[in-house]
């Protein structure tokens, strides 16, 4: 199995908003193939934006992305990050059947003997007759659940080596929601891909997550709002009523 | 979704009919006390389907509704693809976006039959005068509408199509023109209506071809209103039929994107 890893180094980054200068200060961030990491923190502190620019979409001030070594730098579209974003209706294109989304992907893959759409369903969706028949459906005829798993079936497909989630457990039953926490584990330890998940579930990070990165508020004065990023590495020691008042301590 | 356009198609004739009546006996009032005019319904109905004298051809309407049908297609397909074309590559680029905003508004709020007499002095009256001012008139909603519809397509989804490496072709037709195709159709929709107005116009201004406007400018000199009406009448029945038809492509929309989608080109 191979082994890479996403390093991402004294990063910095800025946002501007009416009220102030929003500045997330010297970032120290990884994830290896196998490995799954969630980002936690709270509403507005900068999760999604600190996902984008991790995966070669956003600006950032200074430091470096890459992977492995630092003069392979992340940029999108070449880098073999795949996002999952939060709304699968603005990214499944409701005019293309399931497999013509899925199909779509097929230009960011570059290796030479890639999975096939049907496998990435066995994968998803077990295996099971209905998959053919999913294959030919519209967006618009899936449940939320069925429509995250396209999106990551078009992940699987590109043969994106690191998955990014953003809020994947926003909106889904807790079916569901079980159900893509096994997901998440497959694709890390069977499939050999990096997870990075954004999450306010603290009972989901706590269950898959090999690591935590939490964003929380340095510093705040009138002009200038500092954000960093702690890491905390999962000890199994640790009970979740503990882990979880760690985190709340933390936001 | 049979029943549907079946239902729409009988109520949109059951109005027509309904209006017609209204203006036949609205006309009969006006020209009652007319001598020398002929309001026999059965006399002017054959008149209708087989003019006698229309620029010195005897003609029938048929002829002559295929002669404007014609202008009107070729006015609209030009103004159609030129206008897509035009407001795709504008919408693609936010700086020429902004900047052609002024440029578009400016032809936009201008009444688009002044562009008949603007062109009149470059163009003697022919085929090409009618094609030039016609495109010229109907291309600007379509325009904006396409330019709005591709500048629209928000942020998550742009970063999404970023992510999947499509090239620059099939970015273009699987997802922006298909996103911004609800945009297009409404513009060609408002295109549509000036195309038809402005081909019925000019041949009504400038009656040397064959064509209803030209038969309409012609029974209306010879001061025969049931004829006039009837014509009138008919002009608006095209104009219920082109619009049904357009409304029937409108009823699976998500086909149409789909075709934008699937086209793998040359």
């Amino acid at each position: 199995m191979k082994n890479k890893t996403l390093h991402a180094d004294q990063l910095c980054f800025k946002h501007h908003d009416k009220r102030s200068n929003l500045i997330w200060n010297n970032f120290k961030f990884s994830v290896s193939l196998g490995e799954t990491v969630s980002i936690i923190g709270s509403s507005g502190i900068g999760k999604t934006t600190l996902l984008r620019v991790l995966s070669g979409l956003h600006k950032f001030e200074s430091g470096n992305i890459y992977i492995d070594s630092s003069e392979n730098t992340v940029t999108q579209p070449k880098s073999p990050i795949f996002i999952v974003f939060q709304d699968y209706n603005l990214t499944l294109l409701p005019w293309l059947t399931v497999k013509e989304n899925i199909k779509l992907a097929d230009f960011k893959s570059t290796v030479q003997n890639k999975i096939t759409i049907l496998e990435t369903l066995e994968i998803l969706f077990g295996n099971n007759a209905n998959n053919t028949k999913i294959l030919e459906m519209y967006p618009d005829q899936l449940s939320g659940g069925q429509k995250q798993r396209i999106q990551i079936a078009r992940a699987l497909f590109s043969n994106s080596d690191f998955i990014f989630f953003d809020e994947p457990d926003t909106g889904v039953d807790i079916k569901t929601k079980l159900s893509l926490r096994k997901t998440f584990i497959d694709l890390a330890k069977n499939q050999n891909k990096g997870i990075v998940l954004i999450t306010h579930d603290l009972d989901n990070a706590y269950a898959i997550s090999d690591k935590l990165y939490i964003i929380h508020e340095s510093n705040q004065n009138s002009t200038n709002r500092i954000f960093n990023l702690v890491e905390v590495v999962k000890d199994n020691s640790m009970q979740f009523d503990n882990f979880r008042k760690m985190v709340i301590d933390y936001l | 979704m049979k029943n549907n356009v079946v239902n729409k198609l009988f109520y949109s004739i059951a109005v027509y009919a309904s209006i017609s009546m209204l203006y036949y006996f609205f006309t009969l009032y006006v020209y009652a006390n007319e001598k020398d005019t002929n309001l026999n319904l059965v006399d002017s109905i054959n008149e209708f389907f087989y003019i006698s004298n229309l620029n010195g051809h005897h003609t029938n309407i048929l002829k002559l509704t295929f002669s404007t049908l014609y202008y009107f297609f070729v006015n609209f397909t030009l103004a159609s693809l030129l206008g897509v074309f035009i407001g795709t590559a504008l919408g693609l680029n936010k700086y020429t976006g902004y900047i052609s905003n002024y440029y578009i508004n400016f032809f936009r709020v201008m009444p688009s039959i002044i562009y008949i007499v603007l062109f009149k002095y470059q163009f003697k009256f022919t085929d090409n005068y009618i094609y030039f001012v016609g495109v010229f008139a109907s291309i600007w909603p379509i325009i904006i509408n396409t330019k709005s519809g591709v500048e629209k397509v928000n942020l998550v989804q742009r970063e999404a199509i970023k992510i999947l490496n499509l090239p620059f072709k099939r970015r273009l037709l699987s997802f922006v023109l298909p996103e911004a195709f609800p945009n297009i159709w409404d513009g060609m929709k408002i295109g549509l209506g000036i195309s038809f107005l402005i081909t019925i116009t000019c041949e009504y201004l400038y009656p040397d071809k064959l064509g209803m406007g030209a038969m309409l400018k012609n029974y209306e000199d010879n001061i025969s209103p049931l004829v006039s009406m009837i014509i009138i009448l008919w002009i608006g029945f095209m104009g219920i039929i082109l619009n049904f038809i357009f409304e029937l492509f409108e009823t699976n929309l998500l086909w149409l994107r789909k075709q934008f989608s699937t086209y793998e080109g040359d």
